[in-house]
């Protein structure tokens, strides 16, 4: 479902959700929006891929693929979609994930939000009235959690091209404030 | 008297009332990690619990209605998300799903729990009983302060409660056997069934 393909497309919908209450984003390309320490993809953008950062990261708009913030926070709002496998040291939601959620320090998920997957961390906060389908782990003794957070080294492995790929393609991609959206041809439609 | 028409007016309203064979297993657990699989609605109060303790697993289904009453139980459960590993569950909570299956229904739920169970496990149902009519829907439980439990109406339409009696349950559910029962202020029976292989 969310496969570890490097290939990123990262698009720029017709129109912002109908259901959004925001203004639409000026996105007019792939790397985030950034202010201060904390980039924003926004409403109308809809990334495929990888997304990894070096700064805390607000989602309003929609990713596929994984989401890896490993020493930062991840929000994502309430008009954001996540349907990605997510690593981060905190991660806030009031949106929509599909997927699982590691973080090394803490998940809350607030009344608004829906989420269907796996969570694991040390901490979990939940509001009542969120919707919540899955598992929830505080086992931080785990293979899969020490794997995502005490082993840097096979973290990389999701990469097809191996830590020197994942150095270069980050070169690349990386964005004044730190963000990075690895760039691709497009392979195949969204997820 | 007073009995009565307190379950009477149960049916009817949101209520709140204590379950003491829960606490009693919820306290048997709090000495190791404990992994509980809840067949309804998350629940914050049961997540705060396993915070406290530092560990612990809960897998929640959030099962919808029509999940049951179409099916009986839900085929393909086991592939859904938070389903537990196999062997990997100490306690199950089925507070009012129980009152909505027939032999099928129950026989289906006893071959999964089957794959799931620990060799201590339990398996703590809320049942009908005292009242012949029940909710057409189930209700929503909710752990609350103080070891309560709050049960919120989903509906006022009524229909026949199967009351599942303990022999029943066993007949249906080959590899449980009930352990304790304890009949509620509300009229509703608190099960706790045991595991065996």
């Amino acid at each position: 479902m969310f496969n570890k393909r490097d290939q990123i497309d990262a698009e720029k919908t017709e129109s912002p959700s109908p259901a959004s209450s925001r203004p639409a984003e000026p996105a007019p390309a792939a790397t985030p929006r950034s202010s201060g320490n904390t980039a924003t993809i926004g409403a109308s953008v809809h990334i495929n891929g990888e997304v990894q950062g070096e700064e805390n990261l607000i989602i309003e708009g929609q990713v596929n693929g994984v989401v890896k913030l490993k020493s930062h926070t991840l929000t994502i709002g309430q008009n954001g979609k996540v349907e990605a496998e997510i690593f981060a040291h905190s991660v806030l939601i009031d949106g929509v994930v599909l997927g699982d959620v590691l973080a090394s320090e803490r998940i809350t998920i607030r009344k608004s939000a829906r989420v269907q997957g796996n969570i694991i961390a040390p901490r979990i906060g939940l509001e009542d009235g969120a919707k919540f389908r899955g598992s929830i782990d505080m086992d931080t003794e785990s293979e899969r959690f020490r794997k995502a957070f005490n082993q840097p080294a096979n973290i990389g492995s999701a990469s097809a091209g191996g830590p020197k790929a994942d150095k270069a393609a980050s070169d690349a991609g990386k964005s004044s404030s730190g963000s990075e959206i690895k760039a691709a041809p497009k392979v195949g439609g969204a997820a | 008297m007073v009995q009565t028409a307190q379950a009477e007016s149960s049916l009817t309203q949101n209520s709140r009332f204590e379950l003491p064979l829960l606490t009693d297993c919820i306290a048997q657990l709090s000495s190791r990690r404990a992994r509980i699989l809840d067949f309804g609605p998350v629940q914050t109060r049961l997540v705060e619990m396993l915070q406290k303790a530092r560990s612990g697993k809960l897998h929640v289904m959030d099962l919808r209605h029509d999940q049951i009453i179409r099916n009986g139980w839900p085929e393909g459960i086991d592939h859904e998300p938070g389903w537990p590993d196999a062997g990997s569950c100490d306690l199950v909570l089925s507070w009012d799903h129980l009152n909505y299956m027939d032999a099928s229904g129950l026989q289906a739920l006893n071959r999964s729990l089957i794959q799931v169970a620990d060799p201590d496990m339990r398996l703590h149902a809320l049942i009908h009983y005292a009242k012949p009519d029940m909710q057409t829907e189930p209700d929503r439980y909710l752990l609350v302060d103080n070891g309560q439990v709050e049960r919120c109406l989903t509906t006022a339409s009524q229909i026949k409660a199967p009351r599942h009696s303990p022999k029943a349950l066993e007949k249906w559910m080959p590899n449980f056997k009930v352990d304790r029962t304890r009949l509620l202020g509300n009229g509703m029976q608190e099960f706790l069934l045991r595991f065996t292989a």
